[in-house]
């Protein structure tokens, strides 16, 4: 192993770097938040000996660190949330979780087909990166549990014999300053697309339906009691009925399930279910479930819960119902159950125009 | 006599979490997502895919007791979270709880996830420093401050098990509120943690926003009134065409700012109308932000309270602090479910303190 001290040789660690990298070599070099381990990123065998240095247990990925958006597209697609975290803010201390593209492999492609991508804001990183023209990995030096590695001595104290003996270069430029690890950012989720499609289709559904309630709210109490007074005039404890919900954040949409479950008999405060996913309220003998697709990908819908919940004859709210409303609807369809569509439009800072269609 | 062995067992949202404790010392408290490569990303979006409490929960079980060097035989009791969390989160855990409290004979103790949080403050790390060392029995009463994506509520404690709750959200959670700004702002997820990181290097005053629930006579907070004001600002700032990077700093400066503000004109009102505390315990995943803890801990410091706030590894859901709520109440004489008692211990989703 070489210990390169870092002064005024950038060239010269930058080829030596390169040269070692081509090789298959194992690299611990410097970023804005610690020291970071290197390998080729496109290498498999150089991957697998990273992971012997890791001492990796599961199969969890590694991300990767790039010189430019360029490089980086040629990777992972970069949809229109990544493109706004690359242009404004990077190189900096993100990684962005995107899809890949499929020539890269685990452990830096995870097993959802997502690659970790981050710009160093260190220039010599940048340089080493951008001259070798292919991406390395950026996961921190250290040993899982051992502390971050900001100095080159104690990080030697913290690795074991073994991964030590992996190492074959170091590049060393002193006493790091202790910024804390990247923050990971992950833009698959609810990607504009994604959004829009299912807002489509559920504008599609809701054409062939019966409006039967249309209301302009002004506060949020008059989206609750617009809530409470379309439960009392439609929605029975003993039938069981999905109310889908579709509209921006902040459109109402919460505002307008407290005023149903208020009329049901709800006496807890009925709040987001982003979180938990789904919420569920006692009244009388029956269960009101209250339910967000936020936090849900693709195939989940399943295995959330809601199938038990359309099982046990419940009322079912659902939040962002238009991210999965074909899977919705043809659950309904199948097991007979009535659908509300509800359709909830920003008209300004303070008013919502709200629509209701009979499934 | 020794001190009495808890391992405590959190399933109620993203992470599978297990923890032994020794008293209030952690010997071990592992959560699935750390049993992976430093800077691993594969747990980000914690939908329920990635959860798989199911294939984690053997594994992270047997990290816990190899890291506590103790055998399964060295445990007195197991605490479980029961609710609040996801329906099908928390049966994971109290099945693999059952199992081994029916295997071993161990008695089983189901807890409030939200208890958890509560008491967090009180865990001492496996030397048994921390915040509050000697006896905890003149510590209360106090007021608790939980705040996380799912909760954000204010309580009175009287004793361990003695809470009676002031205020909660009427909509979002605090941390839920940071998310989705961060959304607005195209962050990707989570945004919160950016949303925090940026409004450090914002100025104060350049972006202003409503201060949620500043007139309300009550003790709740809400966050969706300033989600939509931050729709409309942003919205307003993009049409104006000026770069992004110009405006975002500032702009998250005046969200943290507002939702802070609104959270301590509630606390201090809580303050004041219960002379009789000596101190405010705080707990929950939005305190991971420096600022918020150090704010919070301003304001409580200047009623010349004491401020108890657990460590950052603990702040976020954890099997701890379950493990800890446990050891605290077999203190109090509780007593654990054995046999035939388990029958009847189910989740309960919508479980309040």
């Amino acid at each position: 192993m070489e210990r390169l001290i870092v002064n005024n040789n950038t060239q010269e660690v930058v080829k030596k770097t390169c040269e070692v990298l081509s090789k298959g070599g194992l690299v611990i070099y410097p970023t804005e938040t610690c020291y970071g381990i290197g390998v080729d990123a496109t290498n498999e065998k150089a991957l697998k000996k990273l992971l012997k240095y890791k001492k990796f247990r599961g199969s969890k990925p590694i991300s990767i660190a790039v010189s430019s958006k360029e490089m980086a597209s040629k990777y992972v697609e970069i949809n229109e949330m990544a493109q706004n975290i690359y242009t404004n803010y990077l190189p900096g201390p993100i990684t962005v979780v995107s899809i890949g593209k499929g020539n890269l492999v685990p452990p830096v492609l995870s097993s959802q087909g997502s690659i970790g991508v981050r710009i160093p804001d260190y220039q010599l990183t940048l340089d080493i990166i951008e001259t070798y023209g292919k991406p390395i990995t950026a996961t921190s030096a250290n040993m899982s549990y051992k502390s971050t590695p900001y100095n080159i001595d104690q990080l030697r104290k913290d690795l074991p014999k073994k991964s030590l003996d992996l190492v074959d270069l170091i590049i060393d430029v002193g006493e790091l300053p202790k910024n804390p690890p990247s923050t990971v950012l992950d833009t698959t989720l609810n990607t504009l697309s994604v959004l829009r499609q299912g807002k489509l289709e559920f504008e599609q559904a809701i054409v062939q339906n019966k409006k039967i309630e249309q209301r302009i709210t002004k506060t949020p109490e008059q989206t609750t009691k617009f809530g409470y007074d379309f439960s009392k005039q439609y929605l029975s404890k003993d039938i069981p009925v999905v109310l889908a919900l579709s509209g921006e954040l902040g459109a109402g949409k919460t505002q307008f399930a407290k005023g149903v479950g208020e009329q049901l008999g709800v006496q807890e405060i009925i709040n987001s279910p982003t979180y938990t996913i789904i919420n569920e309220y006692k009244y009388s003998d029956k269960t009101l479930a209250h339910m967000d697709t936020w936090r849900l990908m693709d195939d989940e819908l399943s295995k959330s819960g809601l199938i038990e919940h359309l099982e046990a004859k419940n009322i079912v709210v659902i939040e962002w119902a238009d991210k999965f409303y074909q899977e919705i609807r043809s659950l309904c369809d199948n097991m007979n159950i009535k659908v509300y569509n509800i359709k909830f439009n920003y008209l300004s800072l303070s008013e919502r125009e709200i629509t209701i269609y009979e499934g | 006599m020794k001190d009495r062995v808890v391992l405590g067992i959190d399933t109620s949202c993203d992470d599978t979490s297990i923890a032994i404790l020794r008293g209030r010392k952690v010997l071990s408290s592992i959560v699935s997502s750390q049993l992976e490569i430093h800077a691993q990303y594969g747990g980000v979006v914690p939908n329920i895919a990635r959860r798989e409490h199911e294939k984690n929960i053997q594994g992270v079980f047997e990290e816990a007791l190899r890291k506590a060097k103790v055998g399964i035989g060295d445990i007195d009791c197991i605490a479980i979270t029961y609710g609040p969390g996801l329906a099908i989160d928390l049966e994971v855990g109290i099945a693999f709880a059952k199992e081994l409290s029916t295997k071993y004979n161990i008695p089983l103790l189901p807890i409030n996830h939200m208890e958890g949080h509560l008491l967090s403050p009180l865990l001492l790390n496996s030397k048994g420093s921390g915040l509050v060392e000697g006896s905890i029995d003149n510590l209360f009463p106090t007021l608790a401050l939980l705040m996380s994506g799912k909760h954000t509520e204010i309580l009175r404690v009287d004793g361990i098990g003695k809470y009676e709750k002031l205020g909660q959200t009427l909509d979002d959670a605090a941390g839920e509120a940071f998310d989705k700004v961060g959304r607005i702002l195209n962050f990707g997820y989570p945004g919160g943690p950016v949303v925090s990181e940026f409004a450090k290097k914002g100025k104060r005053g350049e972006v202003v926003f409503p201060i949620p629930m500043r007139n309300s006579n009550d003790l709740n907070f809400s966050f969706s009134g300033i989600k939509t004001a931050a729709l409309y600002k942003s919205k307003e700032l993009r049409e104006e065409g000026r770069d992004e990077k110009e405006w975002v700093y500032d702009f998250c400066r005046g969200f943290v700012n507002s939702v802070y503000e609104s959270i301590a004109i509630k606390l201090s009102k809580a303050i004041e109308q219960n002379p009789s505390i000596r101190g405010v315990l705080v707990g929950g995943g939005v305190f991971n932000s420096e600022e918020m803890l150090r704010r919070f801990g301003k304001l409580v410091r200047g009623y010349s309270l004491e401020y108890y706030f657990p460590e950052k590894e603990y702040r976020g859901d954890n099997g701890a602090m379950i493990a800890l709520v446990g050891y605290l109440h077999l203190e109090n004489g509780k007593e654990g479910l054995l046999g035939k008692e388990l029958e009847g211990l189910d989740r309960e989703p919508r479980l309040s303190l």
